[in-house]
C-alpha cells in the first residue's frame, strides 16, 4: 500500500511472541525547552540520543527548521520527529509559496497536530514549535496524540521536570535576549545533569522579531571527554618485521604510442 | 448522509473467497494465483490481527472527502457534490497508464482535490512497481478498466 506501510505488523507480532524482540527505536530521551522574551522566542535542547540504555548519538541535532524563522525542538522517537518535521517543513514551504506570504507558526502547528492526530499517537513526536511571523513571536507545543499548548515557557521530554523546575523558579516577563538564553541553557543543563535520557551538549536557537533566526549549535559543551592520561600510540619500530615479500597483482607493460602530427586532430583514427 | 471526521471501523463481519482477489477461471473457489503470482491467500491474515491504524489511514482521505462533499451539499445544494464527482470521474475514465510504467500522472486529480501544494507519505512512499511491489499486469488492468 502507498504511504506508511503496515505489511509487517503480523510478522512482527509473531516474532515477538516467539521471543525475537523488536529492535529498540532510537529515542531522543531528551530535555527540550522554549522561552519567550521581549521581542522574540528562544528554544534549546540537549544532544543525546538513546537506544534503550545505550547512548546512540552523543551529539545529535534536535532543533529542526520548519521555515527560516520557525524552528522546532523534538522529543520522542528520533525518526518520527525528524521525518514528521521534514514533511511539515515541505508542506509549509509549498503553502507559503502558494499563498505568497511568510509562513506562520500556527500554520505549522495546525499541520503538525492534524497529521499526528491522524496517526493516533503511533508517531511518537513531541515537539516544541517556536518562531516569528508577521503576527509576532510564538511558542507552542504539540504532543504525539495531537494536543497542543500555548505558553510563555515550555519543556518536554524525559528531563522536562528538571528543566521546568529551573524555568518556574527563574522565569520573568519581558526578559532580555541574554537573560532568556541563560535561562534556557540553565534549564537544559539541569536536564543534562539530572536525567539519564539527556546529556552531552546544549543547542540553542534564537528567533527575534525583525531579524534572522540564529542557531547556536553546541552553545555549551559541559561534557567534553577528559584527556587520556598517557599517549597510547605505538612508536615506529615497535613491531619487528621478520620477512617481506612483494607480489605484483598486475603485470605492468609500458609501450610508447606515437601520434602523427598531420592527423593529430582526427577524432576516429 | 453523515459528517465524519474519523473513518468508521471497517472490520468486516463476513467475507467471501473473492473479497481479496479475483477468482481463478478454472477454480472459482480460489484466488487466481497464476495471475497475481503471490501464492495461496491466507484469508484469516487479511481479516484478523491487523494494525489498529491500518483501516484508519487507508480510509482517511476518502472520509474527509465525503464529509467535505456532504458539507457542500448542505450549504450550496446537491449540484455542488454532483459536479465535483463528475469532474473526478471524467479524469478517471480518460486517464490510463499501466501500473508497470508507474501509473497515470496524478496532476489532474491533485488539482481537483486541492493536493497540488502539499506532500504526503503517499508521494514519498509510492508503493507501486518501483518500490518492488507486485502490481497487476497490463492486460488484467486494462480489462478491469474497460469492464471486460
Amino acid at each position: 500500500m502507498p504511504g506508511l506501510n503496515f505489511d509487517y505488523y503480523q510478522r512482527n507480532q509473531f516474532l515477538s511472541a516467539k521471543g525475537f524482540g523488536q529492535p529498540m527505536a532510537t529515542s531522543t530521551g531528551t530535555t527540550i525547552v522554549g522561552c519567550k522574551f521581549k521581542g522574540g522566542v528562544v528554544i534549546a535542547a540537549d544532544t543525546r540520543a538513546t537506544a534503550g540504555s545505550i547512548v546512540a548519538d552523543k551529539n545529535c541535532e534536535k532543533l529542526h527548521r520548519l521555515a527560516p524563522k520557525i524552528w522546532c525542538a523534538g522529543a520522542g522517537t528520533a525518526a518520527d520527529t525528524e521525518m514528521v518535521t521534514q514533511l511539515i517543513a515541505s508542506n509549509l514551504e509549498l503553502h507559503s509559496l502558494a499563498q505568497n506570504r511568510q509562513p506562520r507558526v500556527i500554520t505549522a502547528l495546525t499541520m503538525l497536530k492534524q497529521h499526528l492526530f491522524q496517526y493516533q499517537g503511533h508517531l511518537g513526536a513531541y515537539l516544541i514549535v517556536a518562531g516569528v511571523d508577521p503576527t509576532g513571536a510564538h511558542l507552542l507545543s504539540v504532543q504525539a496524540h495531537g494536543s497542543t499548548d500555548i505558553g510563555k515557557y515550555q519543556s518536554l521530554g524525559s528531563g522536562s521536570l528538571a528543566a521546568m523546575a529551573v524555568l518556574e523558579t527563574n522565569f520573568k516577563e519581558d526578559m532580555t535576549k541574554e537573560e532568556a538564553i541563560k535561562l534556557c541553557a540553565d534549564a537544559i543543563q539541569s536536564g543534562i545533569w539530572n536525567d539519564l535520557g539527556s546529556g552531552s551538549n546544549v543547542d540553542i536557537c534564537v528567533m527575534e522579531v525583525g531579524k534572522d533566526a540564529e542557531l547556536y549549535r553546541n552553545y555549551l559543551t559541559p561534557n567534553v571527554r577528559a584527556e587520556k592520561a598517557r599517549s597510547y600510540k605505538f612508536a615506529r619500530g615497535t613491531t619487528a618485521v621478520l620477512r617481506e615479500s612483494v607480489r605484483n597483482i598486475l603485470d605492468v607493460e609500458e609501450t610508447v604510442i606515437t601520434f602523427n602530427s598531420n592527423d593529430a586532430m582526427e577524432v576516429d583514427a | 448522509m453523515s459528517l465524519r471526521l474519523i473513518p468508521d471501523n471497517n472490520q468486516v463481519s463476513s467475507i467471501s473467497t473473492t473479497t481479496f482477489g479475483e477468482a481463478a477461471a478454472s477454480a472459482p473457489g480460489l484466488q487466481d494465483i497464476l495471475k497475481t503470482g503471490e501464492g495461496p491467500l491466507n484469508l484469516a491474515s487479511k481479516v484478523n490481527n491487523r494494525h489498529p491504524l491500518e483501516g484508519r489511514i487507508s480510509n482517511w482521505e476518502q472520509t474527509q472527502y465525503e464529509t467535505r462533499l456532504e458539507t457542500y451539499r448542505r450549504v450550496f445544494g446537491a449540484g455542488e457534490p454532483i459536479k465535483r464527482t463528475m469532474e473526478l470521474q471524467i479524469i478517471e475514465s480518460t486517464d490510463f497508464k499501466p501500473s508497470l510504467l508507474g501509473g497515470s500522472d496524478p496532476l489532474h486529480k491533485d488539482i481537483l482535490l486541492n493536493r497540488d501544494s502539499s506532500v504526503t507519505w503517499e508521494d514519498i512512499y509510492k508503493g507501486g512497481f518501483e518500490s518492488g511491489n507486485n502490481v497487476k499486469d497490463f492486460h488484467s488492468e486494462l480489462e478491469n478498466k474497460v469492464g471486460i
